[in-house]
């Protein structure tokens, strides 16, 4: 152990590891499964969008580590007992259990060497890729009604103002998330403009540089979740600018507009940030 | 990545586990875990493999004309190979294992490896013969004893 603690970051782990270790182990488990993928891009040279067919399936694998690393700090502004109660349950292996499901929908589609998202070419994938957006409501679900716990049973010890930023953010999150991801999943692919390539995307995120990218705001609109309670935090706990609780709820509130003002500029067919066609 | 050069470190890897298990004394608890770890990474490999070109071969499981046709792909031949050298090398482990536990001398023991490590299952109904001898001759201590 004592090897083990000068690993930076280890103090995190564990503290992840006592708040929630099911989803703690589980993001583990996710991040894990990049290292197969990350050698199948290796030996594998089919691509869709122009992009190995790997990147899909590896981003998404991290993408919902983060989100189970999320909601498993989160459990820790709640009182253990609470993880004990049926809804609890249901955040915790409800999304787990859709993460697999959406993770192994995109696995078969890379074996296949076939687009997962806006698959209409045959029933199967036509009706997976249905089943997949009833399973990403899942995960808003989850993290929606954990926001609702943390309103209802809170523990005292967290200040306040924090645990309404982690409630609002999250709301920003499930509702800036719903609308541009159904819009998103309305069309047929997530270019505004520009060329349908993710060839000269950006780097890791992959999206486009020559004109608008949906999936920009349906990023950053999830990502409230993380990044409207680290704003607070830091505003508040840290910095002390922030005293009171229509400051917390400004900050999610420009946050959103924020996230607006991204859909608006991928609407409009400019890339992200400078709206500034790169390639 | 050529898959001659992943055929070559693949085996290469195995090798170490094979070394490790076979060259340590039973209180050698970290070959375990070297070994198992070569597992992992192999099986990690295969993983890839698989996924990587299950889709471009021809063939099945359903007939042995289908499964050559299958291996008629150089990637997923690689696959198979290394599917070998991974379950090979755990079979290893857990004779290993099951040697030290019922004490059976390292001196029976490496044949066994070696065998499976060879022709994997000639090697572990070796091994599951020897267990047997072990045991029954356990037993038979202890009747005597008892």
């Amino acid at each position: 152990m004592t090897m083990l603690q000068a690993i930076p970051g280890f103090d995190v782990c564990a503290e992840l590891k006592r708040r929630q270790p099911v989803l703690a182990s589980t993001a583990l488990v996710f991040l894990l499964a990049m290292v197969p993928m990350l050698l199948a891009m290796q030996f594998d040279t089919r691509m869709i969008n122009d992009v190995n067919v790997w990147v899909k399936p590896t981003k998404f694998l991290l993408s919902l580590a983060v989100y189970y690393v999320t909601i498993g700090w989160y459990f820790g502004y709640l009182p253990f007992d609470v993880q004990r109660t049926r809804l609890a349950r249901f955040v915790i292996w409800g999304t787990i259990s859709v993460g697999v499901a959406e993770i192994l929908w995109l696995v078969l589609a890379a074996v296949a060497g076939v687009p997962a998202h806006f698959n209409r070419d045959s029933v199967v994938w036509s009706i997976a890729y249905s089943v997949a957006g009833i399973g990403a409501t899942v995960l808003l679900i989850g993290m929606f009604l954990q926001a609702r716990l943390i309103t209802r049973h809170g523990l005292a010890s967290v200040s306040p103002l924090f645990r309404l930023g982690v409630v609002a953010g999250t709301y920003v999150a499930c509702a800036s998330t719903l609308f541009t991801a159904y819009f998103l999943a309305a069309g047929t692919g997530h270019w505004v403009g520009g060329a349908a390539s993710d060839l000269h995307g950006l780097p890791l995120l992959g999206w486009s540089r020559g004109g608008g990218d949906l999936r920009v705001p349906h990023f950053w609109a999830l990502h409230a979740h993380q990044l409207v309670p680290l704003l607070v935090w830091w505003l508040v706990d840290k910095l002390g600018w922030v005293k009171a609780r229509w400051g917390v709820l400004m900050i999610a509130g420009l946050y959103a507009a924020f996230v607006v003002g991204l859909f608006v500029q991928a609407l409009r067919g400019q890339p992200f940030p400078f709206g500034l066609s790169g390639i | 990545m050529e898959l001659e050069t992943v055929f070559g470190l693949a085996s290469q890897l195995a090798m170490v586990g094979w070394l490790v298990l076979a060259a340590t004394p039973y209180r050698f608890a970290v070959a375990k875990t070297i070994a198992v770890s070569v597992g992992l990474v192999l099986a990690a490999v295969y993983a890839a493999l698989m996924g990587s070109f299950w889709g471009q071969g021809e063939g099945g499981f359903g007939s042995l004309a289908d499964v050559q046709a299958l291996f008629a792909h150089p990637g997923l031949l690689l696959g198979g190979w290394i599917h070998y050298l991974a379950f090979d090398l755990l079979v290893g482990t857990w004779e290993r294992e099951q040697a030290a536990s019922i004490g059976l001398s390292r001196w029976l023991l490496v044949p066994c490896l070696f065998m499976t490590f060879m022709f994997g299952p000639v090697g572990w109904l070796l091994f599951m013969a020897m267990r047997f001898v072990r045991t029954s001759m356990m037993a038979r201590t202890a009747e005597v004893a008892g």
